[in-house]
This record gives structure tokens, C-alpha cells and sequence, in this order.
């Protein structure tokens, strides 16, 4: 019987191809940019680290010292401070960062040839906390040595994909030797640096100890507040100078508890001492709070998810009325056709089926069209090229929501279609 | 034209009346808020930024060797850039910056008198201005005129000061807003602030348009001088001659040395519209989306008066066979359409404010006018005349004998 | 084959109720050729549709070949459509777009039947009919007549317990008209039942049986004798099953 009603549906086209494009065409436009804008929107609000995001958290503080306090409660923190928390060793893992970038080669290389390398200055504990996989040798052991990693791009890029572990680069006019090489690493959105516009950058190419990355002066690449000035960074480890990332591993409410003890009591001795003037307002974000307090969802594409959401609504209730039609103008044919023995199930089955079929058109056509939809969004918004994809996951999503939706325009007309006289017929 | 036989006719077919009623409602709502960020997108992009853009190149540069990280070695290559880049014979202007105007993201510091106690908090409007370390001819180059004392001169250079003495005290320019705001009621020239001595006011530039105090800012005659810090070129280029100016530029720097890495080079046209392509594009995607909306609710008012038209074809037989014209019949399937219309424009007005809310909660939105809610009505009325015009047409083929016809 | 005691059918509206059918009696039996006259608005539509179970009935039971329907649910109803009734409309109901053999096919669908099943009883239907060569016309191609050969076709195929015909040759003209009668007194004469409804009163008295209704009830009821089958056309081949 099914086949049966597959031959109906391909002879139905075939009778009115128009209209079969028409509703086709209106559901694919509606699904298919709903589907672009969920992609990205799913991108946007991934868990960027499964298991764990509930455990670490940036670390705000208040511990400005000038006179004005216009970020309140901030993300970048004084060397100082950043130092006295993981040097306290109060949480279960903790590790400090700031974002630089240099140009590398290969101190063995002949060509003068440098490549940008977006650079996390950071701690040996960074990766542990922050998940990274090493494909290569380990982190540093000596906070102090010109050691690095450097991630699975630019090993590809630098030296083929191979185990580079004790090749050395030249970065600002130094030799480093690599002791770690890692794995593929895709982290989205990038909550260990989410701010500044940075959430969906790549993972970085090169990781430094922030000691030799300070002591060498690697200039800092996002936001830096001081109240004093300064030529070179390696001045700023005892000087009021925020920049300084810091995020804790907590796993649970007790070491929370304990940590924010800790770090509010540290503040208040800071205050005591004249250190700072300002009221004790430190907090702790986890992952998605982090996420959420740095809005790297994309304010204009969710709002304008919103209208594709009423657009798609339109979109059925225009199938809608043209099924409608549709099952009207094709009564006549439903009605003999229970006259001769079909019967109002098997009616409204042919009816579901086409719309099964109808909604697998629209799925296939609405992916075409999300597609094109996403690489306008590349052209229109560059901050969102790096989220601009169809995850597979959202295909299935896709599958679902055209059925739903073809379902959902065909539902009411077919009811109305079974529900009318048969005697109808006979005149 | 007797309305209760129309609205009679509608409510035989209540629920694809409903539905497109419900469509055109929703389309109204979505055209109108589209319509209201496409005019602001509009305005941003048309207000008068106080500056030169066209034939203005900005070249984004950084060093790349090591060779740079001394300060004396970076100043000497970036006055030889300056020479060679002068030396085009396309260049009318050259000069640097740390920052453009139209930024986001940058360099800001806070300034108050001379006098105003340290301890004090600094009123918000003067704290985190965007401050600009610039070349000489930086206003020159831009267009921009001196509203109150004088341009930048060679002495006032500050780079090598600060080089000896990071406490240094530099000659600086305000803008008009900022000196007026510091100093109301007096000029601010020849002051003594937190961030430098005043010599000189320009007349406002849009330097942070999307923020509340648009036009504050301080420019400092300096090169920072460090290899990591962002620096651009910017030349005042011939008409008409910019892509080839753009290369030839290239080179020129290539050419001093080769050790740099040129990360961008744009026009300011460019960089205006890319500053403000985050309002554009969305009003572009919300025309977009209205564009398709208006296409599907076509289809709808098409069918809807198509499918009505057979339904009532005997109906109108009879009409015709009783002595309606063509004409009447026209405009019988006509004004139905219209009626439609009609109540869906009455009801659009919740649906734009709805709607207008409902995106308010997420992005800023302009409050909805008359005005732009009566375009969109005319919008979607001829959208939805035309639509229904050709069933409409059809409609009036239908032979006075249908009327006679039993089967 | 069909009983109908007591039948009654009311429409009702808003303000108004119509007794279309009244304490309707009836009985059919298996091979009869029953003509069904009366003017407009008599109830006889309202019979054929009952009779045909396309209509439900309010007071009464009706049992069709020994299945007493009431209270059938639509599966059941539908199921007792397709294998025991054909129905024989009189502006032919044929799908415009579909060929002869696809119009003839369209009840077999709903029976399960083999690809080949189906074929050989749709050859063997149109063959019956006389339009053996014509598979693949549509009935735009064909004479009103020969469009009322296929809706028989399309009738006999699923080898009906009992034809419902309403006024088969009402739009045709005499001589074709003609035809369909012969047609349908052939197939009466090889077994089958047949309901017929008709205004013409010629065509009434051609068949073994005629009542009349009016008002919703029988009125009139005469018996014919059984007609002879036309011997000059034989009916040699049996149903394939």
C-alpha cells in the first residue's frame, strides 16, 4: 500500500507541479534559514568542555586601584594577585594566562618566513585544566626554561605534522625548544578567553610559561587596565596592572566555598593594607555563567532567529492553506475513492505519506538553502564565520523540523477532508 | 460593493481566511521592524563622521624580525617608511596612528585638570577616552580643522620623551566635545591636564559613534615604538588612483624592509561601512527575511483568491447572469483581498509592537512610527493586489452560462 | 443479499428535519435487477447511498449479504464497499487524468491483490465492456458512453456482490443509452445484483423489478417477469478470480 501512495504522490506532482513547488518552496525557505540561524546559534551555545564545565571558574576580582572603579568586579587581575591564588594552592587545579601573539619560524629554517601565532602565556596546569590532549611530550617542568607547546596547526604547518618534540623555533629573537606537540584541539566557543570579541578565535598556536613570556615582554593582546605606567611588561609584576586571567578547578560546593573564603579574605587584607579602596566584590563564574556574563551568543542572530522562527510560522501556515486548497480541489478524488473501498484511514494515510515525502523535499531543499544562507552569513558577519556551519547534528534537526512542519500543514486539511458526507458523491 | 455579503463569503471559508489574515499580520510586524532597522542602519551610515574618508588609505603593519623590539631601530624604519611613502608621487599626506577613528576596541586613558585631587573619582564622561598616538599631518590628512589653537608641529613630538621618562608630559589636542566638556565656559587651551598640556582643539570626529560620548578624545604626537603595538599608515592618496596607490605602496615598504607583515590595507570608505556592517547586515537579513516573507504571503493572497474564485464559480455565474459586468466580478474578488487587508492592518499594529518587543528584549530596537507602519501597509496591500489580481482575472472569464449549468 | 427493515434516514438542520428515508422496507434478492423510480426529493438518492453505505441511517437494520452493517466501523464499512458493492454513478466519476486501465484499477488497490491479479481482472472487466484495446486512453479520449463502459468496468472488476447504478445513462443519449442497458441486463444475466435508480420509465420496465418512491417510502411495487438473457450475446468466460 505504501508504495501505492508514492505512486499517488509522484502522479499528484505530476497533476499540479506548481502547487507542489510552491508549498515545497515556502516550507524550504522557512526551515532552511531557521535551520541556518539554529546552527549557529548551537555553535554559539555549545558546552565548549563536557564534564567539566560546571568546575572551573574565571576569577573576578575587585582589587582596582585607582580612585575610579568602572568595571567593578573584573576579569584581568594583577600578576600579584593572580599569583597569591595559585600560589595558595586553595583550589583542586588552577591556572593563569594572558593572550599574546608573535611571529615563528623555525630556528633551523632559512628563509626569513615568520607566521603570526595567536600565543597563550600560561601555566604548565593550563592544559590539565583546560582539557588539552598532548599528541607529543608533555608540558613544561620549568616555569623559568624557554620551553613551549605549540599546537596541531602549526606543527603541521612548521614541521608536517611530526613529532617536533626538541625542535626549536625563534620567536621575538629567542630560541625555544618544543616539549609538547598537541592533538587537534577545537574548543567552541573559546571560554578561556571569551572576552573581547575572542570567543570563537582558534585555540592558540603557541603556549609559553607567562614567566619567560613576561620576562621577555610578549606584549599583551587583549584588555590591560594599569593606574601606573610602564615601558615594557616585565615591569608590571609589582606595579598595578590587570591583564592577568585566572581560572580555578573547584569540584564541588565545598571547595567553592572554600576558594571564595579564601580569595575574599585575601582582598580584605589587600584593603586593610591600603592596596586597594575599593568594597570586596569577588566572584566566580563556571563555564556557561562565564559564557553568558561575556554574551558570546550574538545578540543580533538570536534576535533574528527569533523572526526566522515567525517566518517559518508564516511559512506554515501558508502550506497550510495551500494544502487546504489543495484537499479541496482534490476531494472529488478522495471521496471515489472511498466510495470504491478506501477507507478514512487509508485516505488520511495517502495524505500522511505525501506529507512524509513532501517534508523529506523540503528537508533536502531547506539544507541547500541553509547552506547558502550560512556562507551569506560568512560574507555578512565576520565575527560569526567561525560558527557559520551545519553541524550534522542540526541535519537531523533539520529532517525533523520539516516533517514536523509538513505534517503540521497537512494535518488540518486532511482531518477536514475525511470528515465531509460521502453521499456527496453520488450527485 | 455590499461588505456583509463579502464578509459573509469570508466566513464560509473561516479557517483560510484566518490564516492568512494571521499571515499578513505577522508579515506587517516583520516588515516593520525590518523597515525600522534598515532606516537606522541608514542613518548611522549616513551621519557626517567630521572627517576625510574618501582617498584615505589606512595600512595595517607590524614587524615581524627581532630587529624591531629596539625602539631606536623602529623609529628610524618608520621614518623611512614615512619618506618613501611621502615620495609617491599619488601621496599627498602621510602620517601614523596607534588607532583609527570609528573604533571599538583601543587605547584609553582618563584626564581631569591638572588640579582635580588624585583621589577623587573621575566623572564617567571623562574616564577611558579613546587616546590616539599619531604622526604629524594626522589632522591635515584627515580634513579635520582646528577649532581653537594649533596643529601638531615637529617639536611637539613626544615619542622620544616618553622613551626617557614614562611620566612624561606631553603637548596634546582634544576634541571640541572633550575641551568643552573639561573646560565649560572658558578655553582649554594652554591647560595643564592629568594626560598632557593642551595646545590645540579639532574640531569632533566620530571616534566611538556607538557609544555616549561619541566625540571625546586625545591625541598625542608619539610613536609608542614597540614591534607588538598596533600601528597604522595612512595616506591622503590622488583621486581615482587608489588601487594602484595601494600596491605601489606595498612596495615602497617592502622595500625599506622586508621583515614586516602588512595585515590589512583598506580604504576609510571601507573601514566606515565595516564599522557599522554589524547594523547593515542585520537589516539586510531582516530585508531578506521580510522580502521572503512578502513572496509567501503573495502565494497565500494568490491562492486564497484563486481557490475562493473556483469554489464560487456558480455564485458568480449567476451574478453574471443576472447583469454584473466584469468590471463588479473584478472587483468582488478584489475587494475581498482588500477587506483582508484591511483587518490584517488593523491588527498589525499589535503584531509591530509585539514583535518590536519581543527583539527589544534581545537587540536595541527604534520604536515603531506611523510612518513607517503605513508604508509597510501600502507595501503589503499592493504585494497582496498584485498577488490577487490574476485569479481575480481569471474569475471574470467565468461565462454568465455557469449560472444555467446543473452539473 | 440485501434486507432493509425499517429504515429510516432524518436529516436535520438548525431549524429544519427532513425524514429523507421512512420505515423503509426492502429485500433484494441475490440475481434481481431492480429499478428504482420516483421525482426529484423522494428519497431515492437518499436509498442508493444507504444501500450503498455511503450514508449512514438513523432506526432500522440493514443486513448486505448477510452482514448486518450497523454499527460497522468505517474500516469494516469501507472493507464491505470495496469487495461487495460497484457503483455505477451517472456522470461516470472518472479521474480525468488517469488512464482507462489506472480508473479501473482504483478499487483493486485497496484489496491486496497481486500486480498480476489486478491486470487480469482489469483486462478481463474492460474486455467485458468492450473497451479491451483501449488501456491507455484517457476518458477525455472516449464517448460519454464509452466513459460510462469504464466506470462499469471499474464497477465489475472487483466482482461486486451487488451493482448500484444511479442513472446510468442519464446524460447519454438514446442509442448509447441503449447500449449501457444491454450491457447492464448482460451482467444481471450472468449472476449479478443490480440497483438501478432511473427516471426514464421504459428503462423501468426492461427489468425484472420496479418500485417507486415517494415521500421516503415504497409505494408502488410490481414485479415483472423475469426477463430472458438476450441470447444473441453469450457470455462465455468466467470471472478469472
Amino acid at each position: 500500500m505504501f508504495l501505492y501512495y508514492i505512486h499517488l504522490f509522484a502522479r499528484n506532482v505530476k497533476r499540479t507541479p506548481l502547487f507542489f513547488a510552491l508549498v515545497a518552496l515556502t516550507l524550504s525557505i522557512g526551515i532552511g534559514t531557521l535551520l541556518a540561524n539554529l546552527s549557529m546559534l548551537s555553535l554559539m551555545y555549545k558546552d565548549p568542555i563536557p564534564g567539566k564545565s560546571e568546575q572551573i571558574f574565571n576569577v573576578n576580582m575587585n582589587t582596582y586601584a585607582g580612585a575610579n572603579n568602572r568595571f567593578g568586579s573584573m576579569h584581568v587581575l594583577r600578576y600579584s594577585d593572580a599569583k597569591a591564588i595559585l600560589d595558595s594552592k586553595v583550589a583542586n587545579n588552577a591556572t593563569m594566562h594572558y593572550s599574546s601573539m608573535v611571529y615563528s619560524r623555525r630556528a633551523d629554517s632559512q628563509d626569513l618566513t615568520r607566521y603570526a601565532s595567536p600565543t597563550r602565556a600560561t601555566t604548565a596546569s593550563f592544559f590539565d585544566v583546560m582539557g588539552a590532549q598532548f599528541a607529543y611530550g608533555e608540558p613544561w617542568k620549568n616555569k623559568h626554561s624557554n620551553n613551549i607547546v605549540i599546537g596541531h596547526e602549526l606543527n603541521a604547518k612548521l614541521f608536517g605534522g611530526a613529532n617536533s618534540v626538541g625542535e626549536k623555533l625563534e620567536l621575538q629573537g629567542k630560541i625555544y625548544t618544543i616539549v609538547g606537540v598537541l592533538k587537534p584541539w577545537e574548543m567552541r566557543p573559546l571560554f578561556y578567553h571569551a572576552s573581547e570579541g575572542k570567543a570563537f578565535d582558534k585555540t592558540d598556536d603557541i603556549f609559553v610559561p607567562i614567566e619567560v613570556a613576561i620576562d621577555n615582554n610578549w606584549a599583551v593582546f587583549a584588555r590591560t587596565m594599569s593606574t601606573d605606567s610602564y615601558t615594557t611588561l616585565d615591569q608590571t609584576r609589582q606595579i598595578n596592572a590587570y591583564y592577568i586571567q585566572v581560572f580555578v578547578e573547584l569540584l564541588d560546593d565545598k571547595q567553592r566555598l572554600a576558594f571564595q573564603t579564601f580569595i575574599d579574605g585575601y582582598a580584605n587584607q589587600l584593603k586593610e593594607k591600603g592596596n586597594h579602596r575599593h568594597e570586596v566584590d569577588n566572584r566566580l563564574y563556571n563555564v556557561k555563567e562565564w559564557l553568558d556574563e561575556n554574551e558570546v551568543v550574538n545578540k543580533d542572530l538570536l534576535a533574528f532567529t527569533i523572526a526566522t522562527g515567525l517566518f517559518l510560522l508564516v511559512c506554515i501556515f501558508n502550506a497550510n492553506s495551500l494544502m487546504l486548497s489543495r484537499y479541496q480541489a482534490s476531494q472529488f478524488e478522495a471521496n471515489l475513492r472511498r466510495a470504491v473501498g478506501a477507507s478514512k484511514k487509508q485516505v488520511f494515510f495517502q495524505g500522511v505519506v505525501e506529507s512524509i515525502i513532501l517534508g523529506f523535499i523540503c528537508a533536502l531543499l531547506s539544507f541547500v538553502l541553509a547552506f547558502s544562507l550560512l556562507a551569506l552569513y560568512r560574507q555578512l558577519f565576520d565575527e560569526l564565520a567561525p560558527v557559520a556551519e551545519l553541524p550534522l547534528h542540526m541535519l537531523v534537526i533539520g529532517f525533523g523540523v520539516a516533517l514536523t512542519s509538513s505534517l503540521l500543514s497537512t494535518v488540518y486539511p486532511l482531518i477536514q477532508g475525511t470528515r465531509t458526507s460521502l453521499a456527496s458523491i453520488l450527485k | 460593493m455590499n461588505i456583509k455579503a463579502l464578509i459573509k463569503s469570508m466566513l464560509l471559508r473561516k479557517f483560510a481566511t484566518g490564516l492568512l489574515i494571521f499571515q499578513l499580520i505577522l508579515t506587517l510586524g516583520l516588515a516593520c521592524n525590518s523597515l525600522l532597522l534598515s532606516i537606522e542602519a541608514n542613518d548611522k551610515l549616513s551621519r557626517d563622521v567630521g572627517f576625510e574618508m574618501d582617498n584615505v588609505v589606512a595600512i595595517q603593519i607590524r614587524p615581524t624580525s627581532e630587529a624591531f623590539l629596539d625602539a631606536d631601530f623602529f623609529l628610524s624604519v618608520v621614518d623611512e617608511d614615512m619618506a618613501a611613502l611621502k615620495a609617491l608621487l599619488e601621496v599627498s599626506f602621510v602620517s601614523y596612528t596607534n588607532q583609527l577613528p570609528l573604533m571599538h576596541g583601543g587605547n584609553f586613558h582618563s584626564i581631569e585638570d591638572i588640579n582635580y585631587p588624585e583621589d577623587a573619582p573621575v566623572d564617567n564622561q571623562f574616564n577611558g577616552i579613546p587616546t590616539y598616538y599619531t604622526g604629524k599631518d594626522f589632522f591635515r590628512l584627515l580634513g579635520a580643522n582646528m577649532f581653537q589653537g594649533r596643529d601638531f608641529e615637529v617639536a611637539d613630538n613626544a615619542t622620544r620623551g616618553y622613551l626617557e621618562d614614562t611620566d612624561f608630559e606631553p603637548n596634546i589636542i582634544l576634541t571640541r566635545s572633550l575641551a568643552e566638556a573639561l573646560y565649560p565656559n572658558e578655553s582649554a587651551i594652554g591647560k595643564q591636564t592629568s594626560e598632557g598640556r593642551i595646545i590645540g582643539v579639532v574640531s569632533d570626529i566620530a571616534i566611538t559613534p556607538s557609544r555616549q560620548y561619541a566625540h571625546h578624545g586625545i591625541f598625542k604626537f608619539r610613536n609608542m615604538a614597540r614591534a607588538q603595538a598596533r600601528l597604522f599608515y595612512l595616506l591622503k592618496v590622488t583621486p581615482g588612483k587608489l588601487q594602484e596607490t595601494k600596491n605601489k605602496a606595498i612596495e615602497a615598504l617592502k622595500k625599506v624592509h622586508p621583515e614586516r607583515d602588512i595585515r590589512d590595507i583598506f580604504t576609510m570608505t571601507q573601514h566606515h561601512s565595516d564599522y557599522y556592517k554589524e547594523a547593515t547586515s542585520l537589516a539586510i537579513l531582516f530585508s531578506l527575511l521580510t522580502a521572503f516573507m512578502l513572496f509567501v504571503t503573495m502565494i497565500s493572497s494568490f491562492a486564497h483568491a484563486h481557490f475562493h474564485a473556483s469554489k464560487q464559480k456558480k455564485l458568480i455565474g449567476i451574478r453574471r447572469a443576472l447583469g454584473a459586468r466584469k468590471k463588479d466580478v473584478l472587483l468582488y474578488v478584489m475587494s475581498e483581498n482588500w477587506l483582508i487587508s484591511v483587518i490584517a492592518a488593523g491588527l498589525g499594529i499589535a503584531s509591530v509592537i509585539a514583535i518590536n518587543m519581543l527583539l527589544g528584549k534581545v537587540i536595541s530596537m527604534p520604536k515603531p512610527d506611523v510612518t513607517s507602519y503605513l508604508s509597510c501597509v501600502i507595501i503589503v496591500f499592493i504585494s497582496g493586489t498584485l498577488a490577487t489580481w490574476l485569479p481575480a482575472w481569471k474569475t471574470t472569464k467565468i461565462a454568465p452560462v455557469t449560472a444555467t449549468r446543473t452539473v | 443479499m440485501l434486507s432493509m427493515k425499517n429504515i429510516s434516514r432524518v436529516y436535520r438542520s438548525e431549524t429544519i428535519q427532513t425524514h429523507a428515508l421512512r420505515d423503509f422496507s426492502l429485500e433484494v434478492e441475490k440475481g434481481e435487477f431492480v429499478a428504482v423510480t420516483g421525482p426529484s426529493g423522494s428519497g431515492k438518492s437518499t436509498f442508493l447511498n444507504v444501500a450503498g453505505l455511503l450514508d449512514g441511517f438513523t432506526q432500522g437494520e440493514y443486513t448486505l449479504d448477510g452482514t448486518n452493517v450497523s454499527g460497522l466501523s468505517d474500516d469494516d464499512l469501507s472493507r464491505l464497499r470495496n469487495e461487495k458493492i460497484g457503483f455505477i454513478f451517472q456522470n461516470y466519476n472518472l479521474i480525468p487524468d488517469y488512464s482507462i486501465f489506472d480508473n479501473v484499477d482504483m478499487p483493486l488497490r485497496y484489496r491486496g491483490l497481486s500486480a498480476k491479479q489486478r491486470r487480469n481482472r482489469i483486462e478481463y472487466a474492460l474486455e467485458l465492456v468492450g473497451l479491451a484495446s483501449r488501456h491507455n486512453y484517457l476518458p477525455s479520449q472516449l464517448s460519454g458512453g464509452q466513459q460510462q463502459r469504464v466506470a462499469i468496468a471499474r464497477a465489475l472488476a472487483g466482482e461486486p456482490k451487488i451493482l448500484l447504478a444511479d442513472e446510468p445513462t442519464g446524460n447519454l443519449d438514446s442509442l448509447m443509452a441503449r447500449q449501457i442497458m444491454d450491457l447492464l441486463k448482460e451482467i444481471n444475466a450472468e449472476g449479478s445484483t443490480i440497483i438501478m435508480v432511473t427516471h426514464d420509465p421504459d428503462q423501468a420496465r426492461e427489468v425484472n423489478r420496479n418500485i417507486q418512491i415517494i415521500d421516503g417510502q415504497i409505494t408502488d411495487y410490481s414485479i415483472y417477469a423475469p426477463m430472458q438473457p438476450d441470447s444473441s450475446i453469450a457470455l462465455d468466460k468466467q470471472l478469472p478470480a
